[in-house]
């Protein structure tokens, strides 16, 4: 029989538990923002602390109302919204515009992105060779230091990281929020086996070519980072399916379904954290004796991750990104945060700030770095008039 | 002897060029490892066709040069275009109804009753492709005068690369994973979409 | 074993914190033992490959690279071999003609002509290896040529 705890009734906690619960994160993201040293102007010393503020502000939300995934996704949709702003402003600045030319590749300045890793591994085992225009060690985003992140999160988090690491996807999350219902509600199951299928054929295409095939012909998000210099056809070609990609998967059919398309029906990357899950210990699982098969959780599910198959199983889908929406959303608590390997219905709330602590903290020192590079990017445009130095 | 050589030192090179579509198709029809061997099987006996057809092309090049060749990045890319239509009506061909509808008759119209020889049209159409080591063999068979000495260094060639594509009948040990079916054809269907990609613009190449 | 088994899982639940905050703060850290310990290099395909040598010019340098033919599992039926032409002090010369020998057998291979004004090059080959120009690139002061080469018959 499944025990509740007395933590786990009602919903909002008192404000001082909330507060306690809290301290830990503004001492950890506090020591990580001031880990690099406090900024001396002014203006960047007001960017931090408006930083600083909403995502401890967050958190403290989090931890008073007990609901994951509204400021999960809140906090989510910035940082992807301000990596954007700052990663575009950045190489407008360092080359010019978002151009990524054929000498940029050469000379190895490249950024590296968590994309690339399924590419790079056969090749790697191979050749000892990492098939990218980056650099191991130097410049921003390096191979060697994002690969370290990957692992970091691979076993710290999981598949969590494409809800709480990935610094593209809040941007179809945000899409997916605009919409009060959906417009196109069933979604063939065939299809959320794509991310597997372009996972498989870019594996192999890069392996034979000794280049990131998903880089080269399918990656969405070159069109809010960098492309390539158009100099042919062929580059046109990708150009053209770049810009389609991003507007069909992560701006049209996020809002007319509420899910987050590129997610759970494209990004290989995410196919693939499916396998690395394994070594992470945090889960969904759905407690069948609570369960009143209300399909809600299959409903609001932004990957596609739970259906009718699962609810039975107990437990998501292998693509589950642990971002708690449905957790937030089951009227009968039956679905929950969980540690494998320990009995399942036993202190929901003790197996959530489990979680949530390091998942919120990899979220927060991600975001930070950003939401602050945005904001110091916009009051430059507000002082000057541009966002370039 | 040179043939089976060369095929032997190039054949992993062929492997790469033919795995990105063999191994979808083999996942995708998630068939025990006995019927992955006759699926093999039959690919290889495309891929044969094609070189028995390219060792006369070798031959008749030598005979009327290899300059005066019709436009060959146009054949190339058709031959791309037909592959990919191909693979994006076996990968995406249940979901979209019309076009697996297409699919079917196009199939029932070039392979009547015959199952088998989908594979045999994937070999074929593989064994035709430009890879480095296909273009050697090209051009090292195409010296040769006689007609018989083209076909037995493409023959050899061929058993040199095949042996690379033995282990992939192993793939149907994966077939208890349900996942992999829908996935291996979808992956087929992506596939197809990238050679359409380079089809389409061998085709633009060669009006250049 | 199985009663340990939840014990366990919640100490490995709280090594979660540790590991983010251990990736983060050791991240330079960590990424120069990954590297050393894989011996993980950026392939030559995008870098050019190691130069095998350099020759001085006075006012620039020529950085002749190893030809690349590398595959997954064996070497290429074609690759490309890089030239480097690396500016001095001050930028290179209007035009440039070299003599590489790419292969060390000291005589030359190819002859590039490069107007590094408008970065035109012509090639003259010397070596039935050497197919034809591949790129001209100008990163920054310096230029960069690749010559596409068909793989050694030996």
């Amino acid at each position: 029989m499944a025990r509740v705890s007395d933590d786990d009734k009602g919903h909002s906690r008192s404000l001082v538990k909330a507060i306690l619960l809290t301290l830990p994160m503004l001492l950890l993201t506090g020591f990580m923002l001031s880990g690099v040293g406090l900024p001396q102007e002014r203006m960047q010393q007001v960017a931090l602390t408006i930083t600083y503020v909403f995502i401890n502000g967050m958190f403290f939300l989090m931890m008073y109302t007990r609901r994951t995934n509204r400021y999960r996704s809140t906090l989510f949709v910035v940082y992807s919204l301000c990596f954007v702003i700052s990663f575009i402003s950045n190489l407008v600045e360092t080359r010019g515009s978002m151009v990524l030319s054929h000498e940029d590749m050469v000379q190895g300045d490249t950024p590296f992105c968590h994309m690339v890793i399924p590419m790079v591994i056969i090749p790697a085992a191979f050749t000892r060779t990492i098939i990218f225009p980056g650099s191991m060690l130097e410049g921003f985003a390096a191979i060697g230091t994002m690969l370290v992140l990957w692992l970091g999160a691979s076993i710290a988090l999981g598949r969590a990281w494409c809800s709480w690491g990935c610094f593209y996807g809040g941007l179809d999350e945000g899409f997916s929020c605009i919409a009060k219902k959906p417009i196109i509600k069933n979604i063939s199951k065939k299809w959320t086996y794509l991310p597997f299928a372009i996972l498989l054929v870019i594996v192999l295409t890069s392996a034979a070519s000794l280049s990131p095939t998903y880089c080269g012909w399918l990656c969405p998000f070159k069109a809010v980072t960098e492309f390539e210099e158009i100099s042919s056809s062929t580059v046109l070609l990708q150009t053209i399916i770049f810009f389609s990609l991003f507007i069909g998967l992560v701006i049209i059919l996020p809002i007319l379904t509420k899910r987050r398309t590129q997610c759970g029906l494209f990004c290989p990357i995410g196919a693939f954290q499916s396998f690395t899950n394994k070594l992470n210990i945090f889960d969904v699982r759905i407690d069948p004796e609570k369960c009143s098969k209300c399909n809600l959780c299959s409903k609001v599910c932004p990957t596609f991750s739970v259906d009718s198959e699962s609810i039975d199983a107990g437990k998501p889908r292998i693509t589950c990104t642990k971002c708690g929406k449905c957790v937030d959303s089951c009227p009968k608590e039956a679905v929950s945060f969980h540690i494998k390997g320990t009995p399942i219905g036993l202190s929901h709330e003790r197996a959530r700030l489990l979680f949530v602590y390091p998942a919120f903290l990899f979220l927060s020192i991600m975001a930070s770095g950003m939401v602050f590079g945005a904001l110091e990017r916009i009051s430059l445009l507000v002082t000057t008039g541009s966002m370039i130095r | 002897m040179k043939g089976f050589l060369l095929g032997l030192a190039s054949g992993s090179v062929c492997l790469a060029y033919c795995a990105p579509i063999l191994v979808p198709y083999l996942l995708g029809e998630a068939n025990k490892t006995r019927r992955n061997i006759v699926t093999l099987l039959c690919f290889l006996s495309g891929r044969l066709i094609g070189y028995s057809l390219f060792a006369v092309i070798a031959w008749l090049a030598n005979v009327t040069l290899v300059q005066n060749l019709p436009n060959r990045t146009l054949v190339f890319g058709l031959i791309y275009t037909v592959l990919a239509i191909l693979l994006i009506l076996y990968g995406f061909g249940n979901p979209l109804r019309c076009l697996a509808k297409s699919a079917k008759s196009l199939g029932k119209w070039a392979f009547p009753g015959h199952r088998m020889l989908f594979p045999v049209a994937l070999g074929l159409l593989t064994g035709l492709n430009v890879c480095p080591p296909f273009l050697l063999a090209f051009a090292s068979a195409a010296e040769m005068e006689s007609l018989w000495g083209c076909l037995m260094f493409f023959l050899t060639f061929f058993a040199g690369t095949s042996i690379y594509f033995i282990p992939l009948s192993g793939l149907g040990l994966l077939r208890r994973h349900d996942f992999l079916r829908p996935t291996g054809r979808l992956a087929a269907g992506v596939i197809g979409v990238y050679y359409l990609c380079l089809g389409l613009l061998a085709i633009k190449g060669s009006f250049n | 074993m199985s009663r340990l088994k939840a014990p366990m899982a919640y100490v490995w639940a709280l090594m979660a914190v540790p590991i983010v905050l251990a990736t983060f703060i050791g991240m330079n850290f960590w990424a120069r033992k990954l590297v050393s310990f894989t011996k993980l290099k950026v392939s030559p395909w995008c870098t050019g490959g190691d130069i095998t040598s350099v020759v001085d010019r006075g006012t620039y340098e020529t950085h002749v690279h190893r030809p690349v033919f590398g595959g997954l599992f064996g070497p290429r039926a074609r690759g490309f071999v890089q030239v480097t032409l690396k500016a001095g002090d001050g930028s290179l010369p209007a035009s440039i003609s070299e003599e590489i020998d790419f292969n060390g057998d000291d005589s030359s291979d190819f002859r590039i002509d490069l107007d590094t004004e408008t970065n035109e090059a012509s090639l003259e080959s010397h070596n039935d290896r050497v197919i034809g120009l591949g790129e001209v690139l100008a990163p920054g002061k310096d230029r960069v040529i690749r010559v596409t080469l068909r793989r050694d018959a030996n």
